[in-house]
């Protein structure tokens, strides 16, 4: 067992914690105890020594009278073991009942002693084996002290009691504090098990099997909670790994063949002694290859990393997309394509302003792309249930039923007219849309046009 | 060439005698040339001058922009006013406006 662990932990604070409760409350019930039975004792004999020294006042100086003196001692020593002593002022023994044979000396000694005092009190003394409870008062007639009496009585019964209870709590209490202690370390051990589970579980987790979950026990407590937020760290670091893996394998599925051909290009130029004028020419193209790689790659960077930052800000969508629009009308300049639009002011949302006018230029982009000469493209922005809605609608190709259900596929080229762009365009918006916790909507008909439609949540500030 | 006249605080630009009506990207751009004359001014440049973001990986935006203000300003000649340095931007020479 782990010392540091917390289940033993917890077990040693069981057991300490019970061990001090335990021995306070046995502790007190036998103070009680104690007092309680002294009590009594202390009672019966106040009340005893009471009532014979009233007798031995009413006979006053006939005290010494030897044999009425015998008689009421008889009297009162019909108690068993009950022990009354008289003596006068000066502390000599007048009465007694003594039983105690050897004893008589120690006695004596005592009444000496108590002779002095001139207050009732209550002592417990040891005489020969057993031990007494003793109870003294000073006899005073007209407020003179003319005598001490005395009365004792065995408490060995008392004592042994007391000393029973003593052994029985004490094996009561030693089986508690281990019950205690077995019962804290069951309980600590079913508590801490599940987290052992967890753990197991999590250790085997690797980049491998990152989609693997935990077992969410169904306990509603924080173990549950501890469960399920792994299960979502789990998701997160599965879909950013997901995500990074994509992004290689695009970089190299699309890189690959565009620098082959740029470093093939350098190559055959530096292969001989050229002109000025050649290596100028060679050079700009380079350039231009150079800069639609990084075009690219900053098309598969916006795709991988549309749904990381998440810092947002208030955008004007209606000057967003008035923007576009002009934009949209210089685009189609070369086609003669008419553009018609119908964007409604003052419709914020919170998200990214570059992110956002990307993907509805991408959509806008598409639009032209596929329609053909002196076509008509057609931009909305509304407001509908609170939501913004932006609606791209072309005359063009529209979109074939076999490609349908690819356009959101990474480097997806439809059968479309010889335009094809890089074929991240619709992924790179609908990634952009969903990371704004929107939704992208794409229809079309063979030959019929295209509606694209981008729903996003409405603003709450 | 002495003949385009462009006025930033009225937002005006006049050739010749007539008065051109650009939209205020075109116009931003067109002062955005002028302001840098003799320089090249490439088009990330151009996009983050005008439109505060990029269009990254849509260069040709800057280029359909730049056609839209060679037509309106009649800068459709054989020597241009904007000449176009290929693969990397635009400029305005001023050889070209004297």
């Amino acid at each position: 067992m782990r010392l540091r662990g917390i289940r033993f932990k917890l077990t040693i604070w069981y057991a300490l914690a019970f061990s001090i409760a335990g021995s306070l409350v046995f502790l007190s019930f036998y103070l009680l105890a104690r007092q309680a039975l002294y009590y009594q004792t202390d009672s019966t004999l106040s009340t005893h020594g009471l009532k014979v020294m009233e007798v031995a006042l009413r006979q006053g100086t006939g005290m010494h009278d030897d044999l009425a003196k015998q008689a009421f001692l008889d009297e009162f020593s019909k108690i068993p073991g009950m022990l009354i002593v008289i003596a006068d002022d000066k502390g000599e023994i007048v009465g007694s009942s003594a039983i105690y044979g050897d004893s008589n000396e120690t006695i004596a000694s005592l009444m000496r002693e108590v002779g002095r005092s001139d207050k009732q009190s209550f002592f417990s003394q040891r005489i020969g084996t057993s031990l007494l409870r003793f109870w003294t008062n000073p006899i005073a007639k007209d407020g003179r002290v003319i005598g001490v009496i005395l009365v004792a009585h065995p408490i060995d019964v008392i004592e042994n009691s007391l000393s029973d209870l003593v052994s029985a709590m004490s094996v009561v209490y030693v089986s508690l504090v281990m019950l205690t202690t077995f019962g804290g370390y069951w309980l600590a051990k079913g508590a801490t098990s599940p987290i052992r589970d967890i753990t197991e579980k999590i250790t085997k987790i690797g980049t491998e099997n990152l989609s693997e979950k935990v077992d969410v026990p169904k306990t509603g407590d924080e173990i549950e909670d501890l469960a399920q937020t792994f299960n979502g760290l789990l998701d997160r670091l599965d879909s950013a790994f997901k995500r990074e893996r994509q992004f290689i394998g695009d970089v190299a599925h699309e890189l690959k063949t565009p620098l082959a051909t740029l470093m093939g290009e350098i190559e055959l130029a530096l292969t001989k002694k050229r002109k000025s004028d050649e290596y100028r020419r060679v050079l700009t193209e380079a350039l231009v290859d150079a800069r639609r790689l990084g075009d690219t790659l900053t098309n598969i960077l916006d795709l991988a990393w549309s749904q990381t930052d998440a810092k947002l800000e208030r955008v004007d969508l209606s000057a967003v997309v008035n923007d576009l629009n002009e934009v949209a009308k210089k685009l189609a300049l070369a086609k003669r394509i008419t553009v018609k639009n119908n964007i409604k002011a003052g419709i914020f949302v919170l998200g990214k302003k570059d992110k956002l006018s990307r993907a509805v230029l991408n959509l806008i982009d598409n639009a032209i792309k596929y329609t053909n000469e002196k076509g008509r493209v057609e931009i909305n922005l509304n407001k509908e249930k609170g939501q913004a809605v932006i609606k791209v609608v072309d005359n063009g190709s529209g979109i074939g039923k076999t490609d349908l259900p690819h356009i959101f596929e990474r480097f997806f080229r439809g059968n479309g007219p010889e335009t094809a762009g890089s074929g991240l365009g619709l992924p790179i918006a609908q990634a952009i849309v969903e990371a704004h916790r929107g939704k992208l909507k794409v229809m079309g008909n063979s030959g019929k046009g295209t509606t694209a439609i981008i729903y996003l949540p409405p603003t709450k500030l | 060439m002495a003949d385009l006249v462009v006025d930033p605080t009225r937002h005006l630009v006049k050739r010749g005698a007539r008065l051109i009506k650009l939209t205020p990207k075109e116009f931003s751009i067109l002062e955005l040339l002028l302001r840098r004359k003799d320089e090249v001014v490439s088009r990330t440049v151009i996009t983050e001058h005008v439109w505060d973001y990029n269009f990254d990986g849509m260069s040709n935006v800057v280029d359909v922009f730049m056609a839209a203000l060679r037509k309106k300003i009649g800068d459709t000649g054989k020597k241009k006013i904007i000449q176009t340095v290929h693969g990397v931007g635009y400029q305005i020479a001023s050889e070209n406006e004297a």
